[in-house]
This record gives structure tokens, sequence and C-alpha cells, in this order.
């Protein structure tokens, strides 16, 4: 794993009365040990990896509780974890990124859905939505909606997150339903504070478990006829049960402000943001509190009528503040007061952008827009002000900087095992002319961006094989499909690589076994190289030797399968050009070898340290460039795109283009010297072997060597 | 700008204080913010802070946003810390690289109102910077001039050199400047305490904070240091000139002589006196050119430029170049230094060659060498397998065969390329001349882009190829003095390399399409 959690395990241990200092999501994972959860799962991804990456590390201590961890191959797998709650009374908890993970768990969410709980379930998404965000821009709340799960987004402050995580338990006894607790990207890595309370082991757990298999209760099944019955339960039962709920523990919270006629309603996840556009637009009293009312739903849905009747009665028009499309809940709104016959007009996107991220301006410009509308009697002269002044600084800002800024979009670290088999891939496109290439998820996509430039589509986490199925017939060259370790056992063996093989078809597959899933924080797989197996590996790759995942394609019938080391360029340009040409029909994969280099670097870091105390000869490679020879074309920079390879200005004053130059931070990956010789670049690039602690022979032989080449060379 | 006693921020307001840090994922970012969070609190304010980072871990551009609040009235609600910078109402930017503070100028969250920027002023270029053939770095200077115009004071130090000095994260050094600025009422005790707190690498991390705190507490930031890394080595020897070059070069006007004294010596030093010579006959030739009055730019910039890449262009890149380059032992000792090899280490040099049949027929008699380049021309592209040669340059057979290389010169002038170089200089000079005696606006114009055309023609194989595509196109249009014609061809080619820059970097102008093997792959059987 990239990170380990030693000071966040400890203040998960915390009791009661202690100050709690760390992020939202740690905080949410105290919240849970807090509310007594017998059982956690969930599948890594940004803004939720550190939940369970906390958890798996913290195995000792839950195991005291009686906490069960898993790590699940998936989200689908993660959700019907879930499952226990249907039938045994016990509290659990699943995570995943949300909306991509969402999507993969849907189909166990709506059977879970439908059967409902007998124990609290809580599904923790992560809404990664907005500014840094990495994938498609949805919103979680249809999920919701369609499975009738009631939805939490509370306001983005600690002790109100932990407040609402301990309440989505009980209301999820309470609804016989499950709950989804949506925190944003901004909101998982919120640096906070609140007080703890003790955690409470559960009482039915891996540490006191039963003694019997519950009883048969087809109820609790999703097949018909039952499902029937389900449907009429949700409406009839659960749903009214959780608005009952949401009322008589105060979930939501209205704020009432001086001013008349209107009012605002926001999900809690904005409430912030919201506070500080009020703020600015000069809304707010001396004492902090906004002057236009407010309605926070932290529970988004189910939706309150009568919450939001009362709240509407008194005034003339209402802004919904709802991030996202489609406004689910302003046409929700704006659909009861309809049938209640109010006078109360609702605005929402029409005023709003209707789509990306609700910041501070977004919000800041909209109020405008609304008081300029609604609330006449209100000035808007802050909000006008305010906005003049940006835009006056913005349009400086250009004239001054002349041209837009570069994107920096994230890439390949420095040494990734992936560069080079994109390198390679560039190379034989040279040769054997372009074509359709099927993208995936993981850090591989990020060839998409300079200099590499290559990949026609991404349809999904250990989809790409899957997404070239309909393309390969039509196309006159083999496409190419590529998937990383990651997504090839979070599906992409079954949806892609079976079903390739069921029918026959002809293709080629790149699959990049870097060992982890390096993407999201480098979390193990069941192909991860054992601990053994890293320390033995020292400086070399640690992933050669597991062969999980060529077992497993040679089981399921792949007859054309190659294995390459992918730092070796012309060895994978080879085997990649055999692959694209060969007259042999069938799925053809190529597995490029090559362990993630970040966890190559942390392993070194102590093994070197170890071997040098001990007075071990350790050798250390890094790559540079004789300036006076590099023509200045960056040709090795578009193949390679390595951070550490960069440029300089030559101190030759003839010169007019910068120079490459490789920096610090060269980890002697090899690419440099590959690609000069299987791409014939210039002869600039030079390999360095450093040996620290070499025995006294070879230092011997190295002085005698140093002596004679001096007396050859001229000064 | 502001005075510094205005600029210290002071502690009690109840309107938070906010930081917003811009950086590249890997930077160190977060730990940053931990730092500030925790000696905030440690001060006795309530601190809030967040992220996005996600993917952007992976070396892309990202930020971190910090709010304090240093003091609250009685009875009032603790107010709602925001999650986001809101433009207009940031305190305080810290860019951990120069291209990030230009991102946030754009972004509009630097307002000359209230806004402290401290930034460091090195560069860490994005990868399309670095791909273009010629330059594509954005303008560090214009970045600089921008942030000290739109902040309302800008503290700008490299920090990158601070850090290395110190064998420090540049986390620390940020933080020392920004602690130092006084732009957040931070006591230097809790920001050194914090650090002390993280227990990795205390001592550096102290000492590269002290040193930027130092910095930073001079009103305006001190002037940014001299850019890192190390001075790079002379490119040509420091031998002094010959009498007789000297005396040529001193009668050239004075605009020439700053590119064609350091030619004339790499001619010298590439070839011989004769060469050196040859090359102040060309450079004369078009200093001396018959021009048609009054033009702007001048002539003689015009011949500057000609001096320069004729020079370049002279000092050809070929395997005995290379390797006379290579076999040094000033080189050998470069190397040691650059890689920080202790005294006692054993370092190996290994040089990467891949010297193809091309490369190795350019060095032959010209009509071996025609006949073998000949020979392997057609069918085989130029960047076909093969991992290369590596040759040790540190051994004693490697040192060897690079003396030997470099001991062919004699003989370059009997090789195949260089009658094919000679040939194609005359013939650049030839329409250069053109341009120079052409009548027109345009002429003086097009006479400079002529000069500097040279520049298209670099790199190996492929690259070196296309351009000189793309330069005999540009000249076949400038011929005969033909100024129009070249610059509306040089638009063309402008517009071009701008459409493709977003998609793949292939030809600039319709070249000629190339030969591609058609390969059948067998269908299934369906």
């Amino acid at each position: 794993m990239e990170r380990s959690f030693p000071r966040e395990i400890e203040l998960l241990k915390q009791g009661e009365g202690r100050m709690f200092y760390g992020e939202g999501i740690l905080a949410v994972t105290k919240a849970l040990l807090q509310s007594g959860v017998a059982y956690v799962g969930g599948y890594q991804g940004s803004p939720v990896s550190q939940l369970l990456d906390v958890m798996v590390q913290a195995k000792g201590y839950l195991d005291t509780l009686g906490v069960h961890v898993e790590a699940c191959t998936n989200e689908a797998s993660a959700c019907a974890m879930l499952a226990t709650s249907v039938n045994y009374p016990v509290r659990g908890a699943v995570t995943w990124k949300s909306i991509v993970g969402t999507n993969v768990a849907s189909d166990a969410l709506s059977n879970l859905a439908s059967a409902g709980v007998l124990g609290g379930a809580l599904v923790v998404v992560g809404e990664d939505y907005g500014e840094g965000s990495s994938v498609i821009q949805e919103r979680s709340h249809a999920f919701a909606m369609k499975s009738s799960l009631c939805l939490l987004d509370p306001r983005p402050e600690l002790a109100q997150i932990v407040r609402i995580v301990e309440h989505a338990f009980q209301l999820s006894e309470a609804a016989s339903t499950p709950v989804m607790l949506q925190l944003r990207i901004r909101a998982c890595h919120l640096q906070g504070s609140f007080v703890c309370r003790d955690n409470v082991a559960p009482a039915l757990s891996a540490r006191h478990p039963t003694a019997s298999a519950p009883p048969h209760n087809p109820g609790r099944m999703s097949h018909p006829p039952h499902t029937f019955a389900h449907e009429r339960q949700k409406v009839g039962e659960r749903l009214p049960a959780a608005r009952r709920y949401i009322v008589d523990h105060g979930i939501n919270e209205t704020l009432a402000g001086d001013i008349a006629g209107a009012g605002l309603i926001v999900q809690g996840g904005l409430y912030n943001t919201l506070m500080r556009a009020l703020a600015t637009a000069d809304l707010v009293d001396e004492r902090g509190r906004s002057r236009l009312s407010i309605l926070v739903l932290n529970a988004t849905y189910p939706l309150v009528p009568e919450q939001v009747s009362a709240f509407c009665a008194d005034k003339s028009f209402v802004f919904v503040l709802e991030e996202g499309h489609p406004e689910f809940i302003e046409f929700e709104i704006s659909a009861l007061l309809a049938r209640s016959g109010s006078a109360c007009a609702v605005r929402g996107k029409s005023t709003m952008a209707c789509a990306g991220e609700y910041t501070g301006e977004a919000l800041l410009r909209g109020l405008e827009r609304f008081i300029d509308e609604c609330v006449p009697a209100l000035s808007c002269v802050p909000a006008a002000a305010w906005r003049e002044e940006i835009d006056a600084v913005r349009a400086r800002a250009s004239a001054l900087l002349a041209a837009p800024v570069p994107a920096r979009p994230p890439g390949f670290c420095v040494g990734c095992p992936e560069r080079p088999v994109f390198g390679a891939l560039k190379l034989v496109e040279r040769e054997l002319g372009p074509r359709h290439v099927a993208a995936d998820i993981g850090c591989h996509s990020f060839a998409m961006f300079e200099p590499f430039l290559l990949g026609n589509s991404i349809m999904g986490y250990g989809l790409g094989l899957a997404s070239a199925a309909g393309v390969g017939p039509m196309s006159g060259k083999r496409p190419l499909a590529i998937m990383g370790d990651g997504g090839f056992w979070h599906n992409g063996f079954l949806s892609g690589v079976v079903s390739a093989l069921k029918n026959g078809a002809d293709g080629v597959l790149l699959i990049f076994k870097n060992g982890y899933t390096s993407a999201t924080g480098t979390q193990e797989l069941i192909s991860t190289p054992s601990a053994e197996r890293r320390d033995e590996a020292g400086g070399a790759s640690a992933t050669a030797g597991d062969h999980a995942i060529e077992d497993v394609l040679r089981g399921a019938g792949v007859k054309w399968l190659r294995t390459v080391h992918s730092y070796d360029v012309a060895a994978v340009k080879a085997v990649l050009r055999r692959a694209f040409t060969t007259a042999e029909p069938g799925l053809k994969v190529v597995v490029a070898e090559g362990e993630c280099q970040l966890e190559r670097q942390r392993r070194l870091v102590s093994w070197t340290a170890r071997r040098l105390a001990a007075g071990r000869r350790v050798m250390r490679v890094r790559y540079g460039i004789d300036e006076e020879i590099c023509t200045g074309d960056h040709a090795c920079i578009r193949l390679s795109g390595c951070p550490s390879l960069t440029l300089r200005m030559p101190a030759d004053p003839l010169r007019v283009d910068p120079v490459s130059t490789v920096d610090a931070g060269c980890v002697g990956c090899g690419l440099c010297g590959e690609l000069a010789g299987a791409a014939a670049l210039c002869p600039s690039f030079y390999r360095v072997e450093i040996v620290s602690a070499a025995p006294a022979w070879e230092r011997f032989i190295a002085r005698i060597r140093s002596w004679t080449v001096r007396a050859l060379l001229p000064a | 700008m502001n005075p510094a006693s205005d600029s210290r921020a002071t502690a009690g307001s109840r309107e938070p204080l906010s930081l917003l840090i811009a950086a590249l994922g890997g930077q160190g970012g977060g730990v940053l913010t931990d730092w500030v969070v925790q000696a905030a609190r440690a001060d006795g304010y309530t601190a809030q802070a967040t992220s996005t980072p996600g993917v952007s871990q992976r070396t892309g551009a990202t930020t971190y946003y910090v709010e304090i609040v240093t003091g609250t009235d009685a009875g009032a609600r603790t107010p709602a810390l925001a999650l986001m910078p809101l433009p207009g109402r940031v305190d305080v930017v810290v860019c951990a690289e120069l291209l990030e503070a230009a991102r946030m100028l754009e972004r509009g969250v630097v307002t000359p109102a209230r806004t402290t920027v401290i930034a460091s002023t090195h560069r860490v270029y994005t990868t399309r910077e670095k791909m273009e053939r010629d330059d594509g770095r954005f303008d560090a200077e214009r970045i600089i001039a921008a942030v000290r115009s739109l902040a309302r004071r800008a503290v700008l130090v490299d920090m990158e050199a601070v850090r290395a000095r110190h064998g420090a994260a540049i986390s620390a050094v940020l933080f020392g400047a920004l602690a130092g600025s006084g732009a957040l009422p931070l006591s230097r005790a809790a920001c050194e305490d914090a650090i002390r707190a993280a227990g990795k690498g205390v001592a550096a991390s102290l000492a590269a904070f002290g040193d930027a705190y130092a910095r930073a507490e001079s009103p305006d930031g001190l002037p940014s240091e001299d850019p890192g890394g190390p001075p790079a080595p002379p490119a040509v020897d420091d031998v002094p000139l010959p009498m007789a070059l000297a005396r040529r070069i001193a009668a050239l006007p004075p605009l020439v002589c700053e590119y064609a004294r350091p030619g004339a010596r790499r001619a010298l030093d590439y070839q011989s006196d004769r060469y050196a010579q040859r090359y102040l006959d060309r450079v004369e030739r078009i200093a001396r050119a018959k021009v048609t009055a009054g033009r702007s730019p001048p002539p003689a910039e015009v011949a500057r430029e000609a001096a320069r890449y004729l020079a370049l262009w002279m000092c050809y890149d070929d395997v005995i170049r290379v390797a006379s380059r290579k076999a040094r032992q000033s080189r050998l000792a470069r190397i040691r230094r650059e890689v920080a090899a202790q005294a006692d280490d054993v370092v190996r040099i290994y040089d990467v060659f891949r010297p193809g049949v091309q490369e190795i027929a350019a060095i032959l008699p010209r009509r071996i060498g025609a006949w073998l380049a000949q020979r392997e021309r057609g069918d085989v592209p130029a960047s076909r397998g093969g991992s290369g040669l590596r040759l040790q340059a540190s051994s004693v057979a490697g040192a060897l065969v690079l003396r030997f290389a470099a001991a062919l010169r004699p003989l370059r002038p009997h090789s195949l390329r260089f009658a094919q170089e000679q040939a194609a200089i005359d013939d650049w000079l030839g329409v250069l001349e053109g341009m120079l005696a052409a009548d027109g606006r345009d002429a003086s114009a097009a006479a400079l882009e002529v000069a500097r055309l040279p520049r298209l023609i670099k790199g190996y194989g492929d690259t070196q190829a296309r351009g000189r595509e793309e330069f005999n196109h540009l000249l076949d249009a400038g011929r005969d003095g033909d100024a129009a014609g070249f610059l509306r061809a040089q638009r063309a080619r402008r517009d071009a390399v701008a459409s493709d820059c977003g998609s793949r970097h292939g030809a600039t102008h319709a070249s000629s399409p190339r030969a591609q093997p058609v390969l059948w792959a067998k269908r299934p059987p369906v």
C-alpha cells in the first residue's frame, strides 16, 4: 500500500471525551466503530480509499473488537456483503467511489434494497464530482431514488458528519432500509476535529459468532412473489418510517433569517460554500447568521413533504441549490408544492448553471440573479461589485500572461513500467500505422495525454477488451485493448477475456502486470507479490515471479500468450508487432510485466539502507545526457514523457533551443537507454552505474582501469 | 509594494484567513497543509483544511485549501469554514512551482487588494511544453511580471535551489517562506514544532525552513536565486583563436562578431583551421552581400543569425564528433560529480550508441558511402528494431574505440555527408543572398527568417528526415527572392504546427505520403 497509517490507527482507538483531529473520511471510519459496526467492506478509489486502507491496516485492533474487514474484488462483491444485515441484527458498512462504484454495485444494491434490512446497513460513497474528479460526472442521487434508499448528504463539518453516521444506522434500522452516505471529495479530505465517544464492540460478531442459522424467511429473499410485496413495503412502510425518523431526530436543519418572502433550500454538503457566498454578498448578520432562511437537507432522499411545505408556507420564492444534473430535488419540491396548491415559486437550475460544480463563485453568481429577480427589496450591489472585480482581475491576468497556461494533467510517475510499453507502442505505430486502441481505467489511462495521445474509448474499469468486441470485426487492423491487473481482477477477466474466448474473437489484449491497483494507492491484489518475494527481489521487479494472471488465462483457454518485461522496449515492440501481424486466429494476450515503481522505490529505500549499514555492495543506476551532443529536437521526450527527463538551456551561446536533460529524480529505470536504441535517437544518452561499498577487488580493478583510461583520453 | 508593517497579518479577526496552496502531485502539498493546520491550532486558532488530490497525485496539478479563524466574538456561531477558495477572498497563495502561480492568476484567485503570493520561481515543465520540437516553454519572465503586478505582495524565491542546498523537501521551504512573510499570524515556534512533530528529516527541514524564513521576512522578498543545477561546461574549449582568424572576425560588423567568434572557434575545434577559414568566408559572403537600401531589420542582424546557424550546421553531428566529445577525461569527471558519487564508489559509464547504416555511410568516402546508403534505402524504416550498442566509455576497450572514431577526423572532408552538407549549405546561402537583394517590404523580414531556417534541421532518423523535408519545402518557396511566397509557406507551416499540437506530432506541412507496409491478418472462421 502506498501509505501506512500508524497515527490514524491510534486515532481510531480514542475513547470518550478525547479530541479527534484528522480527515473527514477517517472521522467516518471512527464513527462506524462508535456505532458498533460488525463488518466493513469496500473497494478502493479516491476519495474514500483511506477508509478501507486504514481498516485493513488496523486488523489487529479490529480483531479485538470483533469487526470483520474485507477488501473486496469489486463494488458488487462489497455491496453483496451487506446481505449480512438482511438476516442478522448486525450493523455493517461498505464503501466505494461513486458514481462508478455504485454503477458496479447496483445489481446487489437493488436486491438489498428490495429485501430490506434487519441490522443497520450503510454505504459510504465518495461523490467523485467536480474539481479533482477522475470519473464521469453523474449523481448518486438517482440510485437512492430508484432503489428507495435513504440518502444522507451532511454539512461538511466533522462533528456533524459523525453525528449523521451514527443516525444513519438507526435510520436504517427504523426504516428497514439501507442508507447511503454521500461525501464530496473535499469533505473526505477535510481536516477538522470532533469529540470522540467510546467504540462499541458488536454483540454478534467474529468474536461472538451465532450458534445457529437464521430461520428460513422467504420474505427476506428478493424473488417473486416477495418482490411485489417489497415494492409495496417500500412505499407504504419503509419510506414513511424514514421520513418520521428524519423529522423526529432533526436530521434536516431549518435556520431562520430576518428577510421574509424568500428562502433557500440547500444540500447539506453545499452549506459551507453557500455561507461563504452569502457573506460575500453581505447577506449574513453580525453574528454570522444568514439573513435569508435556509432549509439544510442533510437527508436529501426521501424528502419530507410536510417539512418542505412548512418551510415554504410564508415565502413567495424558494431557491433550491442542488449540485449536478438532473435536478431531482427541485423537481420533487416543485411537484409537491404544486400538489399542495402552494403559492411559493421555485427557482433553481433556471437561475444557476445547469451543469458543473457549485463552487463559491457559481453560488454567488446565482444568488445575485436570484436576489435581482425575486427579492428586489435586497441590494445585490455587493455581489455585483464582487463579480465585476473578479471579471476584471481575470481579464488582466489573461492579458499579462498573454497565452493560456498549459494544462498539467496527471501522468506516469518517474520510472513507471507502463511508459516504456506505450513508447514501444508508438514505435510499432510508426511501422504499422495507427490502430484502434480500446483504453481502460487505471494509471494507463494517462496514455491519452501528451506525449502518447493514445486511446479511442474508455468504457469503465476492466472493460477495455469488452469495449473492443464490436470494433474488431469491422476493423482492417486488429484493435488493441488495454487492461491493468487491477481492472483484470475487478471484472476484466470475465467481461473481456472469457467473452472474447467464448465468441472466438480475434484481437489483442495488453495487460499491465504491475502487481497492485496503483492508481488508487497501490492496494493489494490476488496477484500481488508476497512479502517474501518482494524482499528477495531487492532492486529487481518483484512481479516477475507471480503467474496468477497467466495461469488463469491459460486455464480459460488463451492459446497465444506472451509475457514480456516492460522495460525491454525492443522485446515489447517485437511482441506487439507479432501479436498484430500473426496469422494465428483468436485472442492474443501480451502481459507486460514490471512492478509499480512507487512500490519498488518504497522497498528500495529500506533495502538499500539495510545493505549499506551491513557494508554490502549496492549499485544504483542513473541516466544522463551529454549536452553538447543532444540535438535539442526533444524526440526522446515525445516517446517518454518521464518527469525526470526535462529541459535546460545549453551553455553554448550559439544554441537556440533548450536541450534535454535528466534531473536528479531519475531512478535509473533504463527507458532512456532502451529508447535511444530502439527508436534510433541521438547518441547523447549515457547510463551510469554507481557501486557503493564495492568489494576490494572491484575497487582495485576500477582504479587500474581509471588510470589507463585517463592516459588514453585527452583532457 | 506595501510596507512590511502593513503586510503582517494580525490575529483577532472573525473573518477567516484563507490560504490556497498550488502544487504538483508528489511535491508534499499535503505535508505543508498539515503543518499549517497544526501550527495554527498550536497558536490557539481554529483551522480547517481540505484538498482534491485523487489521481492528480500522479504528477498532475493540484490544490490544497486552508482557512484559519483567529478570533471569535462571544455568542457568535463558529463561522462555517469554506471548503474551496472564493476568488477575491484569498489572503495567501503559495505556489510550489512557477507555472502553477500563473494558473492561480488565470483562475482569478490572486487579487491586488488582498492576496500575498509566495511562489517558487523554478520551473517543472509540463509535457506539452517539453515535447515541442523547438522551444515550447511558457515565458517565465512574463509569469513573474504578472505575479508582481497582480499580487498585493509577492515573495518570489527559487525554492528548489534552497531545498537542494539543505537536502530537504520543498514543502519545508514553502512553509518557511509562508511563516517568514508574516502573511498568516503563525508563530515561528509553532511552525517549527509542527515540523518536529512530523519526525522525519527534521534537521534538514528546519534548516530549509529557517533559510526561507529569513528570505521572506524582507518586505518584497529577495530576488530569486540563480537557477538550480550545476553550471554547464563550456561548449568549446577556451583556446585562443589563431591570429589570422581573429583579424578576420574583428573586421566584421560588431553585431555579427557576437556569433562569428564562437562560430569560428567551433569550426576550428570541429575540423581544422582551413575549415574555420571556410566558415568565415561564408559569413563574409552574407555580411557583405549586396542589399537593397533602408531595410529593417538591418542586414547585420540577418548576418548575425546566419553566422549562428551556419556554425551549427557546418559542425553537424556525426560519429566522429560524437566520439570526440565523449572521449574526454573532463567528461568522465563531470559525470562523477553529477551523480554525486563518493570517492570510494566505483562508477561505470555506458554510452548508448546506435550507429545505423546511414550514420556509418555518412563518414565513409563518398563513393562507398553513396553505394551503401543507396543499398539500404527504401523499404526499411529508419526506426526499425535493435536495441543499440552499449559502449563502456569508462573501460579501456571503450576508450580505445572512442579514440579511434575521433581520430577519423582528417578523413571527414572526403566523406559522403560532408559533401552533401556543404552543397546544402551553399544552396541555403544562395537563397539567403537572393532574399537580401530582393526589393519590397516583405524581403527584409523574409531574409531574417531564411537565415534562421536551419533551426528545422536537427535530430536523428525520422525527426531529421522530417525536418529536412520541411526545410527544403520552405527553401524552395523562397527561391529567386520570392519573399511573399516564402512568408506564405512559413505561415502555413506555423498554422499546421498549431493545429497539430493537440493531436499527433506528425508532418507539419502537406508532405508526401510515406510508404506503409500492408499486412494481412487472417480472420477467424465466422
